[in-house]
């Protein structure tokens, strides 16, 4: 029986609002963990919160973080919150002590007879596809894929059935984004549909055309140009530069914007609003270009 | 001629043995079809026991009788409502006659002579003819008219074509009986006595009519005895539970939704074991007429959901559910777009002849979806917001108050006793759209020197969005921290421009423990143009009133918001869907948020149905209807032509400056 570990520290600390959420990486961890191991998973977790999470998303064993080092684990899964203060070096150290594989954003994992399919996220769009055999500690991206939304009364219900105490801590950020009334996309919605790589060729007019000419930039080579950065840049292929795309903040406390536009976070909420709301890139869903592997890691136990 | 003489043989020229066999055949079918219905009852009793307890049996007998006896939901459709009247009333007298017959002939008691027989016979043959051509309307509307709601399934027609041939072939025995002899008196029997002059013209011997009379005798027998049989099994089933069905509906508003059966128990349908008794009585009683189908703004937009299917889909899994324990996974059996397209307008609860309340069903199929964790993105988005920034917005809640710069509001202060509350809620905040709304009631309520307060960045989401997306826990978290917070000031009234807000605080709080009265901008409004108040607005351009769901359908509310508009504008025009009747945005049941892909958009549909009176101005009464109409306006081919406003900017436009204060 393979036993696996999944680690995600504080749930305590992380909204405005003082309402307990975990980081996403950490809730990508427990849900992966899940979908791979199911009823082999013991979760390890900082607070009472992340562990009346682990245990609303289905972990029957759920223990504090300090339990760890005792513990004998074949495949371990961190998120940031599992990494928490202890940094880096808390995966690190649990690979050395353990002749672990130790693997950083991680997206993907897929349980095989005899080894995991674990895909690693390289930004850009780019993936590895490792295939790995004996044991390991896999550190979750932040871009992993949403987990199975957990109720208020999943969470209710295990709270009560845990009896531990649960204190909300003061924020220190938030791990939501504002959501965006699907409205504001009006009539443009099929021309923001697909794959990023098709909507930017049926931009450039290559590749398929888009039915929608309308949306084709017929301009200078140096608009053009521009057009092309400002697209990269908005999806994350490029850094945000001078000619990238900005978020336009709103001059005055009454937000403003012109019909069928988006809204946008207001001037006092920038600061508070997390990096993920902005731009990344899309899953590729296994696109044959964007991912390389898979590459045999294997450390022999 | 001796009165006494005036009647006939009853079951004459039927051999013995062939009446025994039809007593039989008769009996055993009714015995089959009680234990079917008994069976069914008892499977549908393996559900929940409903939270709240039916009406009294007097009640509900009487609404049975209003029922069979108006037909009131079947108004709605005049062509199919005449059809089902006449074959209702057809039917209730055929019914009656054949009783009479049958106590003539198996009971001590000897009435059917002379004149009652006369009449008798009269109005049976009336009724026989208005059940037929009741009959003819439904199959032409079936088979020729090519109208798209109607369920094109063999089972549905077949009890048509059945009782079509029940009455059909009663009318040729008739006529066969009566062409032997054909007495003076059976004139009274028009249609008999008209088949039987007939069958006389063809000078169709007496033997042959006997052995003819027989044989029809036979085959109505046969046919009567089949329907008996089929009266438990599906289309056929509505007669028997319909008038049931409409005798349990809702007595709650039709925006009030309906809370789980127990807290202790997971919220949501994951089985058919997880539905109430009246739930499944209900699926049950569908008559499959399609009307959900043809008022459901999302089918309308292109969306997968027809609610009929999810009514009929519901009704597959309780006949499946009798073979198993538990029943299976009730959500999987539908496309999960389907259930997420709903905006729980209402219409479809509103539409329906038997009382069904389909979207109270798609809620709990959420319910179970969201339990499950399976929720589009865009849910668990607004969920996420609602939980950790208490707003499905999403926007950091200390920023509540920015919408009110300049105007400074005055703000509750912790534990001040409120009489008047006035409760901006999240779109009102957040929401550029929202925002002009919640200046134009400031300025309102300053302007007629009203005496009131806001809650500020105290005040969180009602949980309506979540309620309705099916997040049961956090709406009752919402609604828990809500209600404790106003209870610390005391409020008396709570006032606000939300009809989202208004219903669940009105409706849906109380449950909670809230003793406040709500009222919405539009009643607010309405009486202060009433008391006097508010005058000296006249002039407005033509406008036409887009009734929010959630007020005027859900609420009842319809009159207040156009006894506003009439006090602007003397050329208020009508949409084709106005009223109950109203046609939804898009926005409700998290439609804000959630975007299920279709051939068209609510919002645009309703845009172009307001853009087709001509109206310069498109009034509502809700934040969400504004959003949603400004976008769909903007999606007009001629772009802008209207101006989409609230009430409560119409009036802050146009009051005086120096209102008249109290």
């Amino acid at each position: 029986m393979m036993r696996v570990a999944v680690i995600i520290g504080s749930a305590s600390s992380a909204t405005a609002s003082g309402a307990p959420t975990l980081p996403i990486s950490d809730r990508g961890a427990v849900a992966l963990a899940m979908a791979s191991f199911g009823s082999d998973v013991r979760a390890y977790a900082d607070d009472a919160d992340a562990r009346c999470f682990a245990r609303a998303a289905g972990v029957e064993t759920v223990e504090e973080i300090s339990d760890l080092e005792n513990d004998s684990v074949d495949v371990a899964l961190l998120g940031r919150g599992g990494c928490g203060e202890r940094g880096d070096a808390l995966p690190a150290r649990l690979a050395e002590q353990r002749g672990a594989a130790l693997v950083y954003e991680v997206i993907d994992v897929q349980r095989e007879a005899d080894r995991l399919l674990v895909t690693r996220d390289l930004g850009r769009g780019a993936r590895d596809l490792l295939s790995i055999r004996g044991r390991v500690v896999l550190v979750v991206a932040d871009s992993v894929e949403r987990g199975p939304y957990l109720s208020r009364y999943r969470i209710d219900a295990a709270r009560a059935a845990s009896g531990e105490p649960v204190a909300c801590n003061a924020p220190s950020g938030v791990e939501w984004e504002p959501t965006t009334p699907r409205v504001r996309l009006g009539d443009h919605a099929s021309r923001v549909a697909g794959r990023a790589v098709e909507r930017m060729n049926a931009l450039f007019g290559v590749g398929e055309i888009a039915e929608n000419t309308a949306s084709l930039v017929r301009e200078s080579a140096e608009e053009c140009a521009r057009q092309l950065l400002r697209y990269l840049s908005h999806h994350g292929f490029v850094e945000h530069g001078p000619g990238g795309e900005q978020h336009s903040a709103s001059e005055g406390a009454v937000a403003s914007r012109s019909a069928g536009q988006r809204p946008q976070p207001s001037a006092a909420n920038a600061a508070s609003i997390p990096i993920r709301t902005r731009r990344r890139p899309r899953p590729m869903n296994g696109h044959p270009l964007a991912t390389r592997g898979p590459f045999e890691v294997g450390v022999d136990v | 001629m001796n009165g006494s003489a005036i009647t006939r043989e009853i079951l004459g020229n039927i051999p013995a043995g062939l009446v025994a066999a039809f007593y039989a055949l008769a009996f055993g079918a009714c015995g089959w079809a009680a234990w079917v219905l008994l069976r069914r009852s008892s499977t549908r009793h393996r559900g929940r026991r409903p939270a709240q307890s039916p009406p009294p049996l007097g009640e509900r007998l009487v609404s049975i009788a209003r029922y069979l006896v108006f037909q009131e939901p079947l108004r709605r459709d005049r062509f199919a409502g005449i059809a089902h009247l006449l074959v209702t009333y057809g039917f209730l007298i055929l019914f009656v006659g054949t009783s009479i017959v049958f106590l003539e002939h198996q009971t001590p008691l000897h009435f059917f002579y002379g004149w009652f027989y006369r009449v008798a016979s009269l109005v049976i043959d009336l009724g026989g003819l208005a059940f037929i051509t009741g009959l003819l309307m439904f199959l032409w509307r079936r088979h020729f008219a090519g109208e798209g709601r109607i369920l094109r399934a063999w089972w549905v027609a077949a009890l048509t074509w059945l009782l079509l041939a029940i009455s059909i072939s009663g009318f040729l025995l008739e006529g066969a009986r009566i062409a032997v002899e054909l007495p003076d008196f059976e004139r009274w029997s028009a249609v008999g006595y008209s088949i039987a002059l007939a069958l006389h013209a063809a000078d169709v011997s007496a033997e042959t009519l006997q052995v003819w009379h027989r044989a029809l005798w036979g085959g109505h027998a046969l046919v009567c005895v089949l329907f008996f049989a089929l009266v438990p099994w599906l289309f056929f089933a509505h007669m028997i539970y319909g008038a049931a069905s409409w005798s349990l509906r809702r007595r709650r508003p039709l925006a009030q939704l309906r809370s789980p059966a127990s807290p202790e128990l997971p919220p949501g349908a994951a089985t058919v074991r997880a539905l109430d008794w009246n739930d499944l009585l209900q699926v049950d009683a569908c008559t499959t007429c399609g009307l959900c189908n043809m008022v459901c703004p999302a089918a309308a937009a292109g969306t997968p959901l027809r609610p009929r299917e999810i009514v009929l889909g519901i009704r597959e899994a309780l006949t499946d559910f009798g073979s198993t324990a538990d029943g299976d996974d009730l959500p999987g059996r539908f496309d999960s777009d389907a259930l997420w397209s709903c905006t729980t307008c209402g219409a479809c609860n509103e539409v329906c002849p038997v009382g069904i309340d389909v979207y109270d069903k798609i809620v709990e199929l959420r319910r179970a979806c969201v339990e499950a964790g399976s929720v589009p993105d865009s849910a668990a988005d607004f969920f996420e917001a609602t939980a950790n920034a208490f707003n499905p917005f999403g926007r950091d809640n200390d920023q509540r108050l920015a919408w009110a710069q300049g105007l400074n509001p005055p703000v509750a202060e912790p534990g001040e006793e409120i009489d008047l509350l006035y409760w901006v809620g999240c779109a009102g905040s957040f929401d550029p759209d929202g925002q002009s709304v919640s200046r134009s009631m400031i300025a309102i309520l300053d302007r007629l020197g009203i005496r009131y307060r806001i809650l500020g960045c105290r005040e969180r989401c009602t949980g309506d969005p979540a309620r309705r997306a099916g997040e049961e826990g956090l709406f009752r978290q919402c609604a828990r921290e809500n209600i404790e917070t106003l209870a610390g000031h005391s409020v008396k009234t709570v006032l606000t421009h939300c009809p989202h807000c208004f219903n669940t605080m009105k409706n849906e709080y109380p449950e909670f423990g809230a003793s406040f009265s709500v009222e919405h901008h539009s009643q607010f409004l309405a009486r202060m143009i009433a008391e006097g108040r508010l005058a000296g607005m006249e002039g407005l351009a033509s406008v036409t009133f887009h009734d929010p769901c959630y007020l005027g359908r859900g609420n009842g509310e319809t009159a207040a918001p156009r006894a506003v508009i009439d006090a602007m504008s003397d050329a208020r025009v009508e949409m084709p869907r106005h009223g109950k009747e109203s046609f939804c945005c898009g926005a409700g049941g998290g439609g804000l948020w959630l975007d299920v892909p279709g051939k068209d958009r609510v919002e645009n549909i309703r845009s172009r149905e307001a853009a087709s009176t001509g109206a310069k101005i498109v009034a509502t009464g809700c934040p969400f209807c504004k959003i949603m109409l400004e976008a769909g306006n903007q999606a007009l081919p001629d772009g802008n032509s209207m101006v989409v406003k609230d009430l409560a900017e119409l009036v802050a436009e146009r009051m005086p400056r120096s209102g008249a204060a109290s």
